[in-house]
């Protein structure tokens, strides 16, 4: 399975556990209307910049900050286990 | 576009309401027994359909929401599950100025003419019946296409265990109510022989509350089980005002039912009966408008 492709699901995934069947609606939107990609097509790099929008607009659906802190914590950390995985020469 | 329209016609349907209501004749029996005058039975009349339409209006700018939104994820997999409970809405809130407009008329024409008393009043029931009938199915149907997109699991405990037992008893006091309902030719509500209430009315109606009260459960399991807190936060409050309408149109046909009983009251607590299940309605939609749009917030950021 493509890398990349991994990454998307692996951000679905945790976007959903906040946002149900509306999260992979809201990343795709954050992806194309920030990023300008397609959102299949987000890598490590590219999520830094997407936790930064994804975390501004999932900070207007939610009142609680622990929230939005443990929803970008969570993209962030989707980042860095891709990054050690690629250094490390594994298969994610 | 269609929201205009949607709008459009549901206010004239309204204008029309408050205009009969404040235009045609009361019964003078009424006039008499609650020894008020003309005017003061007009005003009466307004004071309580002008507090129902300002609802009904709220009640437009709910569904209104909640349309909005079921466009938004028509191309969705819960997508047609919305759509269905939006139609259902749609129908629910349309019959409410068109039933009350239907009912003005008609009561004003037997009035008039005795004669036509009887072929009125099986006229308005089943009318009254018909709306409901199709959009509590439609709203059954979109709870059901709903919970089929959570895990197949989840379906064998979409029945609850306590929904025959209510049923049954459901069933039993409203016909009971039914057949021992007093009757005379100046206050009976139906004009039809016992079994063809009981067939045509009763078990249609019976039927209709426990698709609606399953309806109801359905929301509750689907905002239960779906993934997403704060996609389930936004659906609480969807789920509640679906099963308060659904309360609610459930507790107006039993006060029809018993109305007959109800006459020998006083007018202070027929009225007060009234203004709570009004009140009762604001509630429901203003908790559907409000999960509407939230939910709607969640597909824009």
């Amino acid at each position: 399975m493509p890398k990349s492709l991994k990454i998307y699901d692996q951000a679905v995934r945790i976007s959903e556990e906040y946002l149900g069947p509306a999260g992979e609606r809201f990343l795709r939107r954050q992806i194309s209307t920030h990023l300008g990609i397609e959102p299949e097509s987000i890598s490590e790099k590219d999520m830094y910049k997407l936790v930064d929008w994804a975390s501004l607009a999932f900070a207007l659906l939610t009142s609680d900050p622990r929230e939005v802190e443990s929803f970008t914590n969570n993209l962030l950390l989707l980042s860095t286990k891709q990054k050690a995985q690629r250094l490390h020469g594994t298969a994610a | 576009m269609r929201k205009k329209l949607y709008s459009c016609v549901f206010i004239v349907l309204a204008v029309i309401y408050v205009i009969l209501t404040a235009t045609l004749p009361t019964d003078p029996e009424v006039l008499r027994r609650y020894q008020i005058s003309q005017q003061n039975a007009h005003l009466l009349t307004l004071t309580l359909a002008i507090p129902m339409v300002l609802i009904w209006l709220f009640a437009l700018y709910g569904y209104l929401k909640f349309y909005d939104y079921s466009l938004t994820i028509r191309q969705s997999r819960e997508g047609r599950g919305f759509n269905r409970l939006s139609r259902g809405l749609m129908v629910l809130i349309f019959s409410l100025p068109f039933v009350a407009s239907m009912s003005s008329v008609f009561t004003y024409i037997s009035n008039r003419n005795h004669s036509l008393l009887p072929t009125l009043t099986i006229t308005r029931n089943y009318i009254s019946l018909l709306f409901p009938f199709i959009a509590f199915l439609l709203i059954a149907n979109g709870a059901e296409l709903l919970i089929k997109t959570l895990r197949p699991k989840t379906l064998h405990q979409a029945i609850p265990k306590f929904g025959l037992v209510a049923c049954i008893i459901l069933s039993s006091v409203y016909t009971w109510l039914i057949t021992t309902r007093p009757v005379s030719s100046a206050n009976d509500i139906y004009y039809l022989p016992t079994v063809l209430i009981l067939t045509t009315l009763a078990i249609p109606y019976v039927f209709i509350w426990c698709r609606g009260a399953l309806a109801a459960y359905h929301l509750y399991m689907y905002k239960s089980k779906v993934k997403g807190k704060i996609y389930r936060e936004a659906l609480n409050s969807l789920a509640l005002g679906m099963g308060t309408i659904i309360l609610l149109s459930i507790m107006l046909q039993l006060l029809v039912t018993v109305s007959a009983r109800l006459t020998k009251l006083n007018l202070s607590p027929l009225l007060s009966l009234i203004y709570l299940l009004v009140a009762l309605t604001a509630i429901g939609y203003g908790l559907i408008a409000r999960g509407a749009k939230k939910l709607k917030q969640i597909e824009e950021v």
